[in-house]
């Protein structure tokens, strides 16, 4: 059948239905108008379009899981291609963009893949877009580092990689990898102050974390500074009166030091108050979770949900204060710290290790080799 | 007519309605019948395309929010957006009606105009997450004049950025600010409510940047009401009279700068803030005082706390608080952003600074319902707890700040009336401007809420006998703390003593304190009335959620003879309003809760210590006298002080030698220097030093505070000099520092000083009769400061003999300026009156430039009866500076003296009387009482008013303030009307009544005039008129004093008028066009001084006078 018969047979068939569909049609107008008017069936329909809408929008994060699949199935080539595609497409061109983590992720995939591929210049180049994308981001300057530092020629210590780590740790001075890629760095390029120096910020860096102290069903919580220096800690800490079991400190994983502990009772109204009651030292009565205790009240983080729990004998008074002192240290690992180590001595410079000794938990293998 | 008579047309017309009914519905039958589907659809058209286009564009709104994940974006709907745009289609009309009205041209100073290129304009505009951090280039539009301008998107979260109302920010040329603002940003955000909110900020007295309300075109046409808010930066604090320090920012979210990975609690998390402002001293730190702000927040022991407390500003912590809980909103500062911490480099203090303050209803917390740590740890701190809610009480006494508050909100409400109403008829896509009834209401109940908190000072008690003694035990529970005024006691007899049992433990000890107070008998029971009332103090948990009442325990001990004491009843009067407290029951034996709060007991209370000094005394260590001790040094002593050793003196220095019993502080090690001798703070106000010496200091760093001075004043008042000598500093910047500080200094000596001998930084005093011999700098360096320098003889000073910079007003008086590399330099918006002096001998006698662009203006000496001669220059003036010159010598040029009362006021304004009255040093004056001016007129550019009243007319147009003048533009030739006008006129309301004055008043008005030969000033009174005609010198640069001698009268108004010179308008012969040129008259201010019955008169003058009005000149 030729169009021009279809369309008069059309014509025909619409003439002679004409009413049905005026009457149909005006019938469905006015459907919408009332669906429109009427608000809890309007707010269901917009809703039902507003899913459609969102999940339109999601293809994105479809498409940035395939190109991350085709790198984990080492597709090198194809997730490159596709990876650079979808880069370009991407909407999130901004940091503030909902989705600039996941523009993250497809950058760090595209640079991988670049990497793999020994496209060596084009790598650089993904990571350099990473930093300029988000550069409050310091695990951007980081990958760009690592990037810069692993594609060297000839064993070259680049400054970029020296300037990228620097820069992750203005951001972020308690970055380990950073610093250990730092510590490296300045190592290979024979540069001793400058890795102790960076040691030294780290050390220094201000760094809180959180002490959770529990007695019975109380707790509190305090925010100690992460220096290898001593601190007074007093919380108000009520508990029941009949309360029994274990005074228990939770860590956030940090190695830590505990000087001691006393636990102040609380005052009745019209009684003559009792004594403050030591708990640490004096009583062996003690346990530990994910720690393992170096010495008396040196306790070395094995796990990042360190507990130490002191047994206590059960008392009639409330308990209205927890006074300690303790320290918390942080984590230096036993590569870490020979690169220090040596970078101390080869400047000479023992009584600046010595100083720095005192404030970090050596890891034991190290510290059981140092004279 | 009859009921029947009525009925047949009635029957009649029913007819005739029912036919033309079923006519009617004939016709639509036809119509229907032959309605075909194409018919149909273009029927339906007018209400599907609407519906459709709600549809389409709501589902595009909502698709542009999905790009943010933020506070705003994430509750976005589809739907909201259809309502919201069905209501401005709604209003469509109407807002097309009201935009009519708006005039780009109206004459309103807080109207912003905008010329951006387009596609510029776009960009910013119609991709929300692109070009964040471009500055786009623009025009600012100020009357006649262009200004270059850069722009940018501003805020992060899409309520900034997602409406057709976007925020953004301004930035002008570094020498061509606006208004005096380099940068500003423009909100889009509850333009009202915010505005008001902020504003009050300033208008109960923080320190706070400024907000306004502006309507904003943008290429000629309106774009929106925004609020205008001032950056905190360098310029702020220069506005707000604070030297230049760090300035920290907290604020990373806001500028949608998310540190991923990192902790977001800024006050955990030292690295994720910047400096808006940076100290410029060579010693200062970079982030010591945040790292220590952060540290004293996450205060462990009292000891922590009270550094915290010590290192920030407490009044201004406590206003900010009281001011933010009168808000409602203590929570928008929230430790994520909205933080700005100022560090004083001259007391490293940190005061906090409000910013983005929304107006909340306070019994609706938004969550999280928490106040950020710095408050949670202040609020820990029972006096910091006390010292709020009077705070709180002051503010709302008689409803004051909400007054302030709904007065803000319509005054701006009816000012821009048609803008508010346009934009609520797009309502809904814009974001929420708020009302001024919405102001009110929320300041209403927020204020009912705090005077309950003020009213809630409960207090639980019980009295029990415990081994031969009672142990009063009190609670406090309510938000306000009660004194303790008095106890009855019914029963027993016999002594009986009172301690505070300060440790708690139930047992009279070593640290407890008897407390002191009278026994009577009222009414069968003894009273003991305390001499001073015990204070018990509130107790907050701000841990959150919310702020809520927490409890406070205090024990007091009863010892002696309390066998047979029956009750004992303690009077307590609520500490904030005085009103009598109610006890509830202690339940007996009941553990007492531990407080969250520090108790007011564990805080050390200093007890004042004498610290002398006399003979021989040599320091090996820096000294600090604590606030409340005094250090009394004998006549005669002399201070040895070892290398970089100085005394800091927080208390009070009493150091009063004599002629033969000089005080003496000197090196004990020649070739070294010694720190500095600085008084710190207001316990050292009125402090005394006199006939004391200092040889050799070189300043000093003392607590991260540099001390520039090898005698130093950092924010003390009342301190008094008399024979001073400093000579041979060395290393420091200044002999003598004083930063925010008063003093009176006189007969003192500077001899030989390293660099500039005084350095006065927003300083004030007298400093008379001293002697400044060869000054490594300057012998008097100003910034911000307005002593009064007299009698002074400078020679040989490196640099400048007085150096007048920084928004300076001193009065320099009788002062003798000789072989200096200049003698008098006026920078930067100064302007001192320098009368009397002789610059005599200079390389450059007199000099007014501009040096540091972000004063904006030049400099701008008033010099009288001053002789500038002799100089190898003798004025150097750029094209920012300004001068006014009367009756003085300067170079060959001899300026008349102008009108007797004239100068005589101006002696008399300052409080001297001189003898003879000529050009150069007196010999002889004496003081009189200071006479201020009656009303004082000067123009400063705001947003507020365009011309403070003024009004222009005939020739003039295009009045304005601008450059600390009321600018009018004289064009004599009217384009529209072809008509010309001989003269233009300036004209004002004014109210004086001076009828009750004994003798004649004076006016005296500040004028200068380009392009035009002559003017006059009248005063309109009730009885007629007095005029003073005067004569332009034809260069905005030289100002003339006009003086009008007012006869006892009531003044009504103020006329200037002033006549264009002949020609400005000319037809060009060869293109038969108007050339319009136009002149103008530049009014610097006024002001009136009261009757000159009770002044004495100059007895002679030697010069010679006029009776022209003074005249200036460049």
């Amino acid at each position: 059948m030729e169009s021009g018969e279809l369309l008069v047979e059309v014509r025909e068939a619409v003439r002679k239905r004409e009413r049905f569909l005026v009457r149909a049609y005006l019938a469905l107008v006015a459907l919408v108008v009332l669906v429109m008017a009427v608000a809890p069936v309007r707010a269901r329909i917009l809703s039902g379009l507003q899913h459609r809408v969102d999940r339109w929008d999601e293809r994105w994060l479809d498409r940035l899981a395939y190109g991350e699949r085709l790198v984990a199935d080492s597709q090198y080539t194809a997730a490159a291609a596709y990876l650079a595609r979808l880069d370009e497409e991407f909407p999130a061109q901004s940091s503030r963009h909902r989705w600039d983590k996941e523009r993250e992720r497809l950058l760090v995939a595209l640079g991988t893949s670049y990497v793999k591929l020994n496209k060596h210049k084009l790598a650089l180049a993904t990571y350099r877009k990473l930093v300029a994308f988000d550069p409050n981001n310091y695990a951007n300057h980081y990958a760009l580092a690592r990037a810069v530092w692993t594609l060297r020629p000839n064993w070259a210590t680049p400054p970029e990689a020296r300037d990228q780590y620097i820069a992750a740790l203005v951001l972020n001075p308690i970055d380990r990898l950073s610093l250990d890629g730092l510590l490296l760095y300045s190592f290979e390029k024979a540069d001793w102050k400058g890795g102790t120096a960076a040691f030294e910020h780290y050390l220094d860096a201000l760094q809180f974390e959180h002490l959770f102290v529990k007695i019975g069903s109380d707790s509190a919580l305090a925010l100690v500074p992460v220096d290898g220096r001593f601190h007074d800690i007093d919380l108000p800490l009520p508990a029941a009166a009949e309360w029994k079991g274990p005074i228990t400190f939770s860590t956030s994983g940090l190695s830590c030091e505990i000087k001691s502990i006393a636990l102040v009772p609380a005052k009745y109204v019209g009684m003559v108050s009792g004594t403050e009651q030591q708990v640490w030292p004096g009583r062996d009565a003690w346990s530990a979770d994910s720690l393992r205790a170096r010495a008396p009240g040196l306790f070395e983080a094995l796990g990042s949900a360190g507990q130490m729990h002191f047994v206590l004998e059960p008392r009639d008074a409330h308990v209205a204060r927890v006074r300690l002192t303790l320290r918390f240290f942080k984590p230096v690992n036993a590569d870490r710290w020979d690169v220090v180590d040596r970078s101390y001595r080869n400047r000479l410079d023992y009584a600046g290790l010595a100083a720095t000794k005192a404030r970090v938990l050596l890891p034991d293998v190290v510290s059981s080799q140092a004279p | 007519m009859s009921a029947t008579d009525t009925a047949v047309p009635r029957a009649a017309l029913a007819q005739s309605n029912v036919g033309m009914a079923s006519r009617t519905l004939a016709a639509l039958a036809r119509v229907w019948g032959n309605l075909r589907l194409r018919d149909a659809v273009i029927i339906s058209f007018p209400v599907l395309i609407p519906i459709v286009y709600l549809v389409v564009a709501s589902t595009l709104d909502y698709y542009r929010y999905r790009q943010f994940d933020d506070f705003w974006a994430r509750p976005a709907s589809i739907d909201h957006f259809f309502q919201a745009r069905f209501h401005a289609a709604k209003h469509v009309f109407a807002a097309l009606r009201t935009e009519h009205q708006l005039n780009p041209e109206a004459p309103d100073a807080g109207i912003i105009r905008l010329t951006v290129p387009a596609a510029a304009w776009d960009s910013m505009q119609v991709k929300p997450v692109e070009s964040w951090g471009h500055w786009f280039t623009a025009v600012l539009t100020r009357e006649n004049t262009l200004s270059k301008v850069q722009i940018r998107k501003r805020g992060d979260n899409s309520v900034h950025w997602l409406t057709p109302k976007g925020s953004f920010t301004v930035k002008t040329e570094q020498r061509d600010l606006f208004k005096g603002y380099q940068t500003f940003g423009l909100s889009a955000k509850d333009v009202l409510t915010a505005y008001v909110a902020n504003k009050m900020a300033r208008e109960l007295g923080l320190l706070a940047a400024n907000t306004e309300i502006s309507p904003v075109y943008v290429n000629n046409r309106f774009y929106g009401l925004f609020r205008f808010n001032e950056a905190i930066d360098e310029n702020f604090l220069r506005h707000q009279l604070r030297l230049p320090g760090n300035l920290f920012r907290g604020d990373a979210a806001e500028r949608g700068e998310y540190f991923k990975g990192t902790e977001r609690n800024l006050f955990e998390n030292m690295y994720i803030w910047q400096r808006a402002a940076k100290s410029q001293r060579p010693t200062a730190s970079a982030t010591a005082g945040l790292e220590a702000l952060l540290t004293g927040t996450n205060a462990q022991t009292l000891d922590e706390h009270r550094r915290l407390m010590a290192l920030v500003d407490r009044k201004q912590s406590v206003q900010l608080l009281a001011y933010l809980l009168m808000m409602g909103d203590p929570w928008h500062m929230d430790g994520v952003h909205n933080e700005f911490f100022y560090e004083d480099p001259w007391s490293m203090v940190q005061e906090p600074l409000p910013w983005d303050t929304r107006l909340l209803d306070i019994t609706r917390p938004p969550a999280p319902r928490r106040v950020n740590p710095f408050f949670q740890e202040s609020l820990r701190d029972p006096f910091f707890v006390d010292e709020v809610l009077r705070e709180e009480r002051r503010m709302l006494d008689d409803l004051h700040g909400v007054q302030i508050g709904e007065r803000l909100a319509r005054t701006e409400y009816e000012r821009y009336r048609p803008y508010f109403d346009f934009e609520s008829d797009r309502a809904g896509i814009i974001p929420d401007l708020g009302t001024p009834e919405e102001v009110s209401t929320v300041l209403r109940k927020n204020a009912t809420v705090l005077h309950q908190w003020i009213s809630d000072a409960r207090v639980a008690f019980r009295s029990t006998p415990t081994d031969g003694r009672l142990v009063l035990d009190f609670e406090t529970r309510g938000y306000a703390g009660s004194d303790l005024r008095s106890l009855t006691i019914n029963g027993g007899g016999g002594p009986i003593v009172l301690y505070a049992d300060r440790n708690g433990n139930g047992v009279v000890d070593r640290d407890d304190a008897v407390i002191a107070g009278a026994w009577s008998n009222e009414a069968g029971a003894r009273r003991f009335t305390l001499t001073n009332p015990e204070a018990l103090y509130s107790a907050w948990n701000a841990k959150g959620p919310g702020i809520q009442p927490s409890t406070a325990a205090y024990r007091f001990l009863l010892t002696g003879s309390v066998a047979g004491i029956t009750a004992v009843t303690p009077e307590l009067l609520n500490r904030v309003n005085g009103q009598p407290v109610t006890t509830e029951a202690l339940a007996p034996n009941a553990p007492v809760p531990p407080s969250y709060s520090w108790h007011s007991w564990d805080f050390p209370v200093a007890r004042p210590v004498t610290h002398r000094f006399s003979g021989n005394v040599q320091l090996h260590e820096t000294l600090e006298i604590p606030v409340g001790d005094t250090l009394l040094i004998a006549p005669g002593t002399t201070l040895r002080l070892d290398p970089n050793v100085s005394i800091l003196i927080l208390g009070h220095l009493d150091a009063r030698g004599d002629s033969a019993h000089p005080i003496i502080f000197e090196q004990a090690d020649s070739g070294k220097p010694w720190g500095t001798v600085a008084l710190q703070g207001q316990g050292a106000n009125n402090s005394i030093e006199r006939y004391t010496r200092f040889y050799g200091g070189g300043g000093a760093v003392l607590h991260e505070v540099e001390y520039t001075g090898s005698v130093s004043l950092h924010y003390v008042d009342g301190v008094e000099y008399d024979h001073l000598e400093i000579a041979r500093n060395v290393r420091s910047d200044d002999a003598f520092h004083a930063y925010h500080s008063s003093f009176v200094m006189r007969n003192c000596s500077f001899l030989n000083t390293n660099s500039d001998a005084i350095d006065l930084d927003y300083a004030s005093g007298e400093i008379s009769h001293c002697r400044f011999i060869h000054a490594g700098n300057d012998a008097f360096d100003l910034m911000t400061s307005n002593p009064r320098i007299m009698d002074n003889y400078i020679e040989g000073s490196d640099d400048k003999g007085i150096s007048i910079g920084e928004g300076s007003n001193p009065f320099v008086f009788n002062n003798y300026i000789t072989r200096c590399e200049r003698g008098i330099e006026v920078k930067d918006g100064s302007e001192p009156l320098i009368l009397n002096n002789t610059l005599v001998g200079n390389k450059v006698g007199l000099r007014e430039r501009l040096k540091n662009v972000r004063y904006w203006h030049g400099g701008w000496g008033k010099v009288v009866n001053t002789i500038v001669s002799g100089n190898k220059t003798e004025r150097e003036i750029d094209h920012n500076s300004r001068l006014s010159v009367w009756a003085s010598v300067i170079g060959k040029d001899t300026f008349p003296a102008g009108q007797g009362d004239l100068i005589r006021w101006l002696y008399r304004w300052q409080g001297v009387q001189v003898d003879t009255l000529h050009a150069g040093v007196v010999h002889s004056w004496s003081p009189v009482t200071p006479r201020p001016p009656l009303v004082t007129q000067e123009f400063e550019e705001d947003l507020q008013s365009y011309a403070d009243g003024w009004i222009a007319y005939g020739a003039a147009t295009h009045l304005e303030k601008r450059n600390r003048n009321l600018t009018a533009v004289l064009r004599p030739w009217d384009m529209n009307s072809q008509i010309e006008f001989p003269e233009g006129v300036l004209a004002k309301q004014i109210d004086w009544d001076l009828r009750q004055a004994k003798d004649s008043s004076l006016a005296v008005f500040e004028i200068a005039g380009r392009d035009m030969h002559a003017g006059t000033v009248t005063l309109l009174s009730e009885q007629g008129r007095v005029s003073m005609p005067f004569v332009a010198r034809g260069d905005l640069s030289s100002y003339q004093f006009v003086a009008l001698t007012l006869p006892p009268a009531r003044y009504v108004g103020i006329r200037i008028s002033a006549q264009p010179n002949p020609g400005l308008s000319k037809t060009q012969a060869s293109t038969g066009l108007i050339d319009n040129d136009v002149a103008r008259l530049n009014l610097h201010g006024y002001r009136l001084f009261s009757s000159l019955d009770s002044l004495p008169r100059a007895r002679s003058r030697e010069t010679a006078d006029a009776s022209s009005p003074m005249t200036a000149a460049h």
